[in-house]
């Protein structure tokens, strides 16, 4: 690089850059300063596990938001899922299986005169109460849908808290049975 | 100093003389075998060096303090994967280079200058009293607008002129040791030494005048 007159060139005012130093009391400084932070990294290390709860809460601002958010979502559907159409079709039928036993058929078939009739199959029998006038209104019109087996289980035997179990056990049995069909018995039974 | 001397003599005493990288490479193992004190010694060998980098790096000195604080405790943290490729020094400039990028890169807008005072040899340099001649100036009060013109053409540049200007103008590194600090070929490192003495001169031409 050539030189000007006055031997001033980039050089030497670099120089003047290289001597820009601490004083020997500052690196005294700082070596203790290194040595603090050293001794805080070794127990940094050693405590790693600790730093998680710290961490929670050096982020409470945005954690405990969050939290209340996921719980509130959570609420959301849990609810959401117990109102769902599904689900209350599935807790009725449950529960239809559960009411349909009446002990009072049999009752009611022995004070009707079609007593035969009646035994034949008691399960579908409507409970009646007053003296039947023609023997077709003892015979629902209506198909029943299926058979039910919960006469042997019945429900007065099962405690309370297990009655959901059975209600669940009297639908599957109910969903998974053929259906007994009484589309070709003749209506005019008993004449 | 003296710590490193104690570490080295009865080395270099031995049959075969260790290089400067050999020595640094057993206070290395003597870290990673868990003594946590041979550590301090390279702090103390290599300390003046890692915080003059940084410190023309950044013409600050409070900054200068903390980024090479920073840059040796990542060292410390990471040194049990140091398996010895380069030298634990190219390694360890590696680390304050990157760091204190990071920190400029970061800090690009609310930058401000604070300067170190410069040594008694430099403020009786020749050129210092040819300055003062030709400026009649005092020369504590040419130094410091010396020291400000210096510094501030300094931050023109870019960060990536400015690191390989340091490390080569000020530092004395070659032209490969920049280029394994800085992971480039030394043909870039000497285009932008030639681009960063370029621009430095313009901007510091009223001087040079």
């Amino acid at each position: 690089m050539p030189k000007n007159r006055n031997n001033l060139n980039l050089d030497s005012l670099l120089d003047l850059k290289r001597a820009e130093k601490p004083s020997a009391e500052f690196w005294d400084g700082f070596q203790k300063e290194f040595r603090q932070r050293q001794l805080q990294t070794l127990m940094e290390k050693e405590s790693a596990w600790s730093r998680l709860p710290r961490l929670f809460f050096a982020r409470s601002s945005v954690f405990i938001p969050l939290s209340g958010v996921a719980v509130v979502l959570f609420v959301l559907v849990v609810n959401f899922q117990e109102n769902s159409p599904l689900h209350s079709e599935y807790y009725e039928a449950a529960s239809m299986v559960q009411v349909a036993p009446q002990p009072a058929i049999t009752e009611a078939a022995v004070e009707s005169p079609q007593v035969e009739v009646v035994e034949e199959a008691p399960v579908f029998a409507p409970a009646i109460t007053s003296p039947a006038s023609f023997v077709m209104d003892l015979i629902p019109n209506d198909e029943p849908e299926s058979l039910s087996y919960t006469r042997e289980y019945p429900t007065f035997t099962i405690p309370a808290e297990n009655r959901a179990v059975s209600a669940l056990v009297s639908y599957t049995l109910v969903r998974d049975t053929p259906t007994f069909s009484m589309a070709g018995r003749p209506r005019t039974i008993g004449f | 100093m003296n710590l490193v001397k104690a570490v080295t003599q009865p080395l270099a005493g031995s049959s075969q003389a260790l290089t400067e990288r050999d020595v640094d490479w057993l206070l290395v193992q003597r870290v990673q075998a868990g003594e946590v004190a041979a550590f301090d010694e390279l702090v103390i060998k290599y300390r003046e060096r890692i915080y003059s980098v940084v410190y023309n790096l950044t013409s600050n000195k409070e900054d200068s303090f903390d980024l090479s604080q920073e840059a040796f405790i990542k060292a410390f943290q990471s040194i049990a994967r140091f398996r010895g490729k380069s030298s634990f020094f190219t390694w360890l400039y590696r680390i304050a280079v990157n760091t204190t990028l990071s920190f400029l890169k970061k800090n690009r807008h609310r930058r401000f200058l604070s300067y170190e005072n410069i040594t008694e040899e430099a403020s009786s340099s020749e050129v210092l009293d040819v300055l003062a001649a030709k400026t009649s100036t005092e020369k504590p009060t040419l130094i410091k607008e010396l020291q400000h013109k210096l510094n501030e053409a300094m931050q023109t540049l870019s960060v990536k002129h400015r690191t390989v200007l340091v490390l080569f103008e000020i530092d004395n590194l070659s032209h490969q040791a920049i280029a394994d600090i800085m992971n480039c070929s030394v043909g870039t490192v000497r285009s932008r030494l030639h681009y960063a003495k370029k621009q430095l001169q313009s901007e510091l031409q009223d001087l040079l005048d």
